[in-house]
């Protein structure tokens, strides 16, 4: 049913007056999964129409828990009838109207993540010494590299191996894994060097005729850029 | 204690004003398609290798807003052309954007100025300033500096059966290259400017390097794509939150996390005790 109804969307006023009479949007509460009818199939949204930038998080810590709550629902919702709007677009190949409105919604959404996240924090410092995002541990992975890795939660304690270390001397294999990748990183910082060089040397006539950089050189300041 | 030390500094117009003010960072970097098309993570420590939609490298400003119809379609052009150069795996040279953006606090051009063009057979007039390019250094002064163009080929006319149609439309001028100045209010001629802090030391003003009078900001300047002015920005009905009940201090700290808040504002009880967990 949903897809039929979503196939009329189109920009000329009597599909409008069509969709207007499918029993979808005339449930109340179907109608929330889609946008005002006055913005069906526009390019751009009046003024009017188009809603403000996203709280941000000065804003949001003035708020209670239960309004953050509150808030973060109207949010969802909105975000939903985007997201479906924006579907809805896409599959009658019809372009969406001021797709920031997406962007905007989620970012009010991450910023009340933030703030909650704030608040949990102070909390859980104060009472139990501990941060209240998941612990970082640094680990030795096999390969050699030494890393921040974020914990996992668990029901049992660690088995045999489970747990990950940070290792100050490493193996023959990871030892030798990490020579080779210093070597390589080094051979792509020297080409980037290069690279970096020949394009400031590059004039507009040079790119224009295809020609390469200067290949002899009398002078030793000459040679600078390529140090 | 820092936040309040940080509200009692003079506000910097400079960094506010901006067309794009409120335009989400994301949104523009996905016009811009400078988003990665595949991250390959979770590499034992080694960096994650990036698959970009365009190169952040290839990203070059352009004269245009990143969202508009035009732009959109160059991105996209660029997306498709560095995906086939990197499926065939041939070499595309990236663009590397050679114009670099003025810092705020060099930057003293905006939206309703009073501008000289000092290029061009507009040479030596002056004209209001009527967008502003940050990212590029350009500005466009209201009939100034325009040519003619048509918006349309000579196929695309003789299959629509219309004659050809010219209008004017401005050109940018650039503002590093020095092809604008302000004018001074003072003497009406052109001049540098620079902000400096007013003698109170309470406020950021714009002052004219040669005579030092102040070139006051003009209120077209705080136009956005969002509101021409902030004070008469109209709530959209059953969208926008109105700005007092913004302000509305609702806060009540209490010693709780905001899980155990919500569930006593719900009324719901919880006397299962949690069993310990293990992080590793």
């Amino acid at each position: 049913m949903f897809f039929r109804i979503i196939n009329r969307i189109q920009p000329c006023t009597s599909q409008q007056r069509l969709l207007s009479r499918s029993p979808a949007l005339q449930n109340s509460l179907l109608q929330q999964f889609f946008d005002d009818e006055e913005n069906f199939g526009k390019q751009e949204l009046r003024a009017k129409k188009r809603p403000g930038r996203s709280w941000t998080n000065e804003e949001l810590r003035l708020k209670s828990s239960e309004d953050l709550h509150k808030l973060w629902y109207v949010c969802l919702k909105e975000r939903n009838m985007l997201l479906t709007m924006e579907k809805a677009h896409k599959a009658t190949a019809r372009h969406f109207p001021n797709p920031e409105r997406l962007d905007r919604v989620k970012g009010t959404l991450k910023n009340i993540e933030e703030v909650v996240h704030e608040r949990n924090d102070a909390y859980y410092q104060l009472e139990t010494g501990d941060s209240a995002s998941a612990p970082k541990r640094t680990v030795t992975s096999f390969m050699g590299f030494t890393y921040e890795k974020r914990a996992e939660e668990h029901y049992s304690p660690p088995g045999e191996g489970q747990k990950g270390y940070e290792v100050p001397y490493l193996d023959d294999d990871a030892y030798l894994m990490q020579k080779l990748w210093n070597e390589k990183e080094l051979c792509k910082e020297r080409d980037r060097k290069d690279n970096l060089a020949r394009r400031q040397l590059a004039n507009d006539e040079m790119k224009h005729y295809k020609r390469g950089g200067r290949r002899t050189f009398d002078r030793l300041e000459d040679l600078k850029v390529y140090q | 204690m820092w936040t309040s030390r940080v509200l009692r500094l003079p506000r910097k117009p400079f960094s506010e004003l901006d067309y794009a003010r409120h335009m989400p960072e994301e949104y523009v970097k996905n016009v811009q398609r400078v988003v990665p098309r595949k991250v390959w993570g979770e590499r034992f420590g080694a960096p994650p290798i990036v698959r970009w939609m365009v190169h952040p490298d290839d990203a070059v400003p352009s004269s245009k807003r990143p969202w508009e119809q035009d732009e959109l379609q160059a991105s996209l052009k660029r997306q498709n052309k560095y995906h086939e150069k990197k499926v065939s795996r041939k070499f595309l040279e990236l663009r590397h954007s050679q114009t670099k953006q003025i810092s705020d606090q060099d930057w003293t051009f905006f939206m309703g100025d009073q501008v000289e063009v000092l290029v061009g057979k507009d040479k030596g007039r002056q004209g209001t300033i009527s967008r502003v390019n940050r990212a590029t250094n350009e500005v466009y002064v209201d009939q100034m500096h325009a040519k003619l163009v048509t918006k349309f080929s000579d196929d695309e006319l003789k299959r629509l059966g219309v004659s050809q149609t010219l209008i004017w439309e401005e050109q940018p001028l650039s503002v590093e290259k020095g092809q604008v100045k302000l004018v001074d209010p003072n003497d009406n001629q052109p001049c540098n400017a620079s902000w400096k802090l007013s003698k109170a030391g309470d406020e950021w003003v714009r002052v004219s390097e040669r005579t030092g009078f102040e070139i006051p900001i003009p209120t077209q300047a705080e136009m956005t794509y969002d509101y021409a002015q902030a004070e008469k920005y109209i709530d959209v009905e059953g969208k926008d939150t109105p700005a007092d009940e913004v302000l509305r201090i609702t806060f009540k700290p209490k010693l709780m996390a905001f899980e155990e808040e919500i569930m006593e504002s719900f009324g719901i009880k919880e006397n299962r005790q949690r069993k310990p967990t293990y992080w590793y």
